[in-house]
């Protein structure tokens, strides 16, 4: 690219300010710009500098020729008439082929250089042959060499400027023997080298549709393919379908020995193909086109409700939600749903002709303010890694300092002493728009111990929690941010029986069927249950492990029962010393939007209710249990009776003894109603007990 | 400029003072941990003193009242502290500790109905005053505990409940289910007892509390039938015939150990090592009772003590007079210790700590009993069990069917097994004083046709003493 730049800069009336951080790039820059000045002459001292230097060099990119022959032309210029010859006499040594003609200079200056490579370079005419099939056309692509230096590639019969007097040539090509032979060139004269090469090695070669493909030999890869096959293959390539630009050019694998050899040919999105051959010794195989048959995959991309989302995979974007039987290569990708209140990303597998179906839930998202720190006490930079972790949020670091994004200090707001935010807090929020917002700053609470206070706060709640966190126990913070992440479970299977282990008994009592439930008909209470899935049953807990969907076998008073547990609503407990409740509220209420099983949305509703509840904020706890949209229709478990119970709790709170007594009086008709989960206790029970309170 | 006024003056900053209290706060907890208490309460006590305008003041109340409560066993002591947190320091980060440990001390010191509502006042309060604290679940569950202590059980509930909805994974929700369980029992609602019971061992299987509530499930599955039965426990070691000399007495402790006194002294029915025995005077033992947190404790003549000699209660004195031959006793929630003397030939009545408070008037009681705070006590005339409340007035009596009853008890849930006949019936009354069994051992297949005493565990399992023929039986 800088080789580009310069051979354009090298043209007269183009300026540029464009510089190459390469020292001789920028000398020949600057002597260029003096050149092309009204001190013209100030530049020789600066372009023989360059050439002095160059010439010293034993080896020269291609760039650096580039530099020394056109500092040499230059120089020729600005001395003319009296230096002239003497630099392009060095021109012409440096590069016997140079072409003075093509540059827009002074004709006495163009015809001094030519009567002087006239006197100084003559020209070679060489044509190799194969020794093996001498009647073929002349051998391309070979390297020429004169005097240990590379001149250029045959092409054919090749024509070549090399300087007059005794030149040795060297010829290489792959899978042939080194050409080498002294020559004589006269000025102004044509020498004509030719000769055969004889082959030491095979070489096979291919063409490959489409072009760029892997080529492996025995494993290793050779290189990809690349170009478009020549035009003396159209005919072979028509033959078979294809046009000539839908195949590579020719690929050849070189220094082959005799023997047989596994080829193999690789492109993504295509079947790999593998080609055994069998190779004589010093031969050039020409192989058919190696034709590869393109694969595909497919992806469903869908989301719960009529969310709109934008769909990326590995950052291309490929439609809006929903998506269906999108096309696309096998293979490992990121797939992104961004949604307008959040981001879906996922690590996916396209497997070859299989259709993967995505279903997207946005992952809730973190502002992560940082850690604002006393004079001279960095924070453990861990916690920034610690946030980084996270897999089931999105974090965003946000400079809290930012003010044209965050228009109110976090710390001011958070670390007040209310734990509540205000208004302020929600206009903070809102161009951020993200579903948790974490800030910590490091305190002193004893005189030599530090401790991490962190809140957090999620604007679905008006309650900030903060954690203080002495620093000798750092670690209770990683753990509590590593809780961020762990599953909420937020359903549970149950067979629909109550049980007890009485002492002295085997197995359990049934206290209680629920009717309508799985159990229901098929025991009764009073019933043993002596063993489940053939294991001895010893402790209720035990029922509690079953997962559903899943039957269980259970032994009831010595007879065999085979029963199909249901899945019901589970309460996530409240416990903010393991699980940030902040947290768990942001999770949830997407949970509450997008999770793919209507329970779990409907479970993740009520918990997120629930919670806020415990968090205080009873008047949005209160607008979802009694969403007249949001119905728990279910017998038993956590139902309807549930919602008005903790509908009751809500009024309590409020101060609206009651309607607090009219819904207690609603859960109360709730007879399998339950708190927790449907093992849990009767809402009934508790609700009576509440209302002997009001 | 004030700094420099108090670097003049020689005065401390308040950020000094400050610092020189955590300092010594700081070095009071090393010496603390490492059993230096002299010296730790020095600093604490120095905090207190000289720097009682610091942050530290009220947290080195906390830590002397919680060393008298704790080290000490000084709960009077400990009081102290906590209520001058209480009054020095209410807007204090220890107030809320203060308030929990001076319900708790009232709880468990108390000598009568006012204390525990006091204590329950004092907790309400507490929980109306202070928010967000480490103390709230403990609170309830005390109010729970005092709820059923002064028969308010719909408190008693309502607090259990509380615990249970906020605080799940708190330490006491196993104990107060199992509290919630007996009170639900005791108010009649029998199958949501059932259901607790089966809650707790559901979500807290590994808790402690999880067996107790086995055992207690025994006793309600035995209620919950229309008919009670009983089956002999081949398995129990004391049925083996002539295994004692002349048995006279059982006691059973809450964690299942079994005393037996025979002519030959007190001997152990378990299945492990039997606990050592250290009494000064063998000979004068007359029986057992059991204290309020469920230990077997050794009745004499003079005193009631320990398994390991330590006494509980000795010197007992009515009008100026040591008791010296006390057949019979019982410890109630209160610690009151309800006193049968074949001299006094009454139950008289002491505080906790030995004072005579009253006698109960049963001229020629024979036995005495507790459940909970009422004392029960088997009339001379064998005709009927008198139920004494907290206040010790007579608030009831069973005694229907009952002819020369010899011996009764209560389990768990305040149901009540008597001995009459002579020995040679038993009767099962619910805690309603229902009726609800009756083995005739004479005329039934049991392996002994009269028996002398009785007791009951915490599962209802029934024992039996049969002195002639040398046995303790269990029926389960």
């Amino acid at each position: 690219m800088t080789w580009l730049f310069l051979l354009l800069f090298a043209q007269q009336d183009i300026v540029t300010t464009d510089l190459s951080t390469d020292t001789v790039s920028l000398d020949f820059e600057r002597a260029v710009a003096k050149y092309n000045s009204i001190d013209r002459d100030d530049a020789k001292p600066m372009f023989e500098q360059i050439a002095d230097s160059l010439e010293q060099k034993t080896e020269l990119s291609d760039e650096e020729q580039f530099i020394l022959r056109e500092s040499l032309k230059f120089l020729g210029v600005i001395t003319y008439p009296g230096g002239t010859a003497g630099f392009f006499e060095r021109l012409v040594k440096v590069d016997p082929g140079y072409d003075m003609s093509s540059q827009k200079l002074s004709p006495k200056i163009v015809k001094i250089f030519d009567d002087l490579k006239a006197t100084k370079v003559g020209q070679i005419r060489i044509g190799l042959s194969d020794a093996s099939d001498r009647g073929s056309a002349l051998l391309s692509d070979a390297t020429v060499a004169v005097d240990g230096k590379i001149v250029g590639l045959t092409q054919g019969e090749t024509m070549l400027y090399v300087l007059a007097g005794t030149r040795h040539i060297e010829i290489e090509k792959p899978n042939f023997d080194v050409f080498q032979k002294d020559i004589v060139v006269q000025a102004g004269k044509v020498t004509t080298v030719n000769g055969v090469m004889y082959r030491n090695s095979s070489e096979l070669v291919f063409m490959t549709v489409p072009t760029g493909v892997k080529v492996f030999l025995e494993g290793v890869q050779q290189g990809t393919t690349e170009g478009t096959a020549p035009i003396t293959y159209a005919e072979t390539l028509l033959r078979a379908g294809f046009t000539p630009s839908q195949a590579s050019d020719l690929f050849s694998v070189n220094g082959v020995g005799p023997g047989k050899y596994v080829l193999r040919f690789e492109k993504p999105c295509y079947k790999t193909k593998k080609v055994e051959v069998e190779v004589a010794q010093n031969e050039r195989r020409v192989y058919q086109p190696v034709t590869m048959e393109p694969v595909y995959s497919y992806v469903d991309v869908t989301t719960a409700g009529n969310t709109a989302g934008i769909v990326y995979l590995n950052d291309e974007r490929i439609g809006s939600l929903p998506i269906r039987a999108y096309q696309a290569c096998p293979g490992e990708f990121t797939l992104k749903v961004q949604f307008t209140d959040g981001q879906f990303i996922k690590h996916i597998i396209l497997e070859e002709g299989k259709t993967t179906s995505v279903v997207a839930e946005p992952l809730p998202s973190i502002v992560w303010f940082g850690v604002r720190e006393e004079a001279n006490q960095a924070p453990d930079p861990n916690i920034d890694m610690w946030m980084k972790d996270l897999k089931t949020w999105n974090v965003s670091f946000v400079d809290p300092n930012n003010t044209r994004l965050v228009q109110h200090d976090p710390y001011d707001l958070f670390f007040n002493e209310s734990r509540s935010v205000s208004e302020s807090a929600m206009s903070m929020a809102r161009p951020l728009g993200a579903d948790l917002y974490v800030v910590a700053r490091v305190v002193r609470k004893k005189v030599v111990i530090r401790f991490l206070e962190v809140a957090f706060w999620t604007p679905l709640s008006k309650k900030v929690k903060v954690y203080s966190i002495d620093f000798r126990e750092i670690e209770k913070f990683k753990e509590l941010l590593q809780n961020l992440d762990m599953p909420i479970k937020l359903t549970h299977s149950w067979v629909g029986a109550r049980l007890a282990k009485v002492e002295g008994q085997n197995g359990c009592k049934i206290l209680e069927v629920t009717p309508g439930s799985p159990l229901a008909g098929l025991a009764v209470a009073g019933d043993q249950i002596t063993s489940l899935d053939g294991k001895f049953l010893n402790q209720p807990s035990q029922l509690v492990q079953i997962s559903s969907n899943k039957t269980v076998n259970l032994e009831i008073n010595g007879t065999n029962v085979t029963v199909t547990p249901v899945t019901c609503i589970a309460e996530f407990p409240f416990n903010p010393s393991v699980f940030c409740p902040q947290a768990v509220v942001a999770r949830l209420d997407k949970l509450s939007k997008y999770a793919p099983d209507p329970l779990v949305q409907q479970s993740a509703k009520f918990n997120r209710a629930r919670y806020q509840f415990f968090l205080g904020d009873y008047q949005q706890a209160f607008d979802t249990f009694s969403d007249n949209s949001f119905k728990l229709s279910y017998d038993y478990g956590i139902n309807q009776g549930t919602l008005f119970f903790y509908q009751g709790l809500c009024f309590r709170r409020l101060n609206l003894s009651a309607e607090a007594r009219a819904s207690f009086q609603k859960a109360t008709q709730y007879p399998e109603g339950t708190l927790f989960d449907a093992y849990g206790p009767k809402v009934a029970f508790w609700a009576e007990a509440q209302l002997q309170q009001l | 400029m004030f700094w420099t006024i108090s670097f003049v003056l020689g005065l401390p900053l308040a950020q000094d003072l400050n610092e020189q209290a955590e300092r010594l706060y700081t070095n009071a907890g090393t010496f603390m941990a490492a059993g230096k208490y002299s010296e730790a309460l020095a600093d604490l006590q120095k905090i207190v003193d000289s720097y009682h305008t610091t942050n530290w003041a009220d947290k080195a109340l906390l830590e002397i009242g919680g060393y008298y409560l704790n080290v000490k066993n000084e709960p009077l002591t400990a009081l102290q502290y906590f209520t001058k947190i209480q009054d020095n320091y209410p807007a204090s980060e220890s107030a809320p500790a203060a308030y929990y440990w001076k319900a708790f001390i009232l709880d468990a010191s108390a000598s009568g109905r006012s204390d525990l509502e006091n204590a329950t006042a004092d907790l309400i309060r507490m929980l109306n005053l202070y928010s967000d604290h480490d103390w709230e679940d403990g609170a309830l569950f005390l109010l729970s505990r005092l709820g059923a202590r002064l028969r308010e059980y719909p408190q008693c509930l309502n607090h259990a409940q509380r615990l249970e909805f906020g605080f799940p994974g708190s330490r006491f929700v196993p104990a107060a289910l199992l509290l919630s369980s007996r009170v639900a029992y005791l108010s009649g609602r029998d199958q949501e007892a059932s259901l607790t019971l089966g809650r707790l061992q559901t979500r807290y299987s590994d808790s402690p509390e999880a067996e107790t509530a086995a055992s207690y499930m025994a006793i309600l599955n035995r209620f919950s039938g229309p008919e009670l039965s009983y089956q002999l426990d081949r398995n129990f070691p004391g049925s083996v015939p002539k295994k004692y000399k002349n048995p006279v007495r059982v006691g059973i402790a809450a964690d299942g150990l079994v005393g037996i006194l025979d002519g030959s002294g007190v001997h152990f029915a378990t299945t492990g090592t039997p606990p050592t025995l250290r009494l000064n005077d063998p000979d004068s033992v007359t029986g057992f009772c059991v204290s309020p947190q469920g230990e077997l404790l050794i009745v004499a003549e003079d005193r009631i003590s320990r398994l390991d000699g330590r006494p509980v209660f000795s010197s007992l004195r009515v009008s100026g007079e040591g008791l010296r031959d006390i057949s019979h006793a019982a410890i109630d929630h209160y610690n009151r210790v309800y006193v049968l003397d074949s001299d006094l030939k009454d139950v008289a009545v002491f505080d906790r700590n030995g004072s005579f408070l009253k006698l109960l008037q049963v001229p020629k009681a024979t036995a005495v009993r507790v459940f909970e705070d009422s004392a029960w006590v088997l009339s001379g005339d064998g005709a009927s069990i008198i139920e004494f409340g907290p206040q010790l007035e007579r608030i009831g009596a069973v005694s229907s069917g009952l002819v020369n009853a010899e011996d009764f008890t209560l389990d768990p849930y305040g149901n009540i097994y008597a001995l009459f006949d002579k020995g040679y019936k038993v009767a099962v009354f619910d805690h309603q004083k229902n009726v609800r069994a009756q083995l005739n051992l004479k005329a039934g297949s049991y392996p002994l046709k009269q028996a002398d005493a009785i007791a009951v565990d915490q599962t209802g399992a029934i024992y039996l003493v049969d002195r002639r023929g040398g046995s303790v039986f269990r029926f389960h």
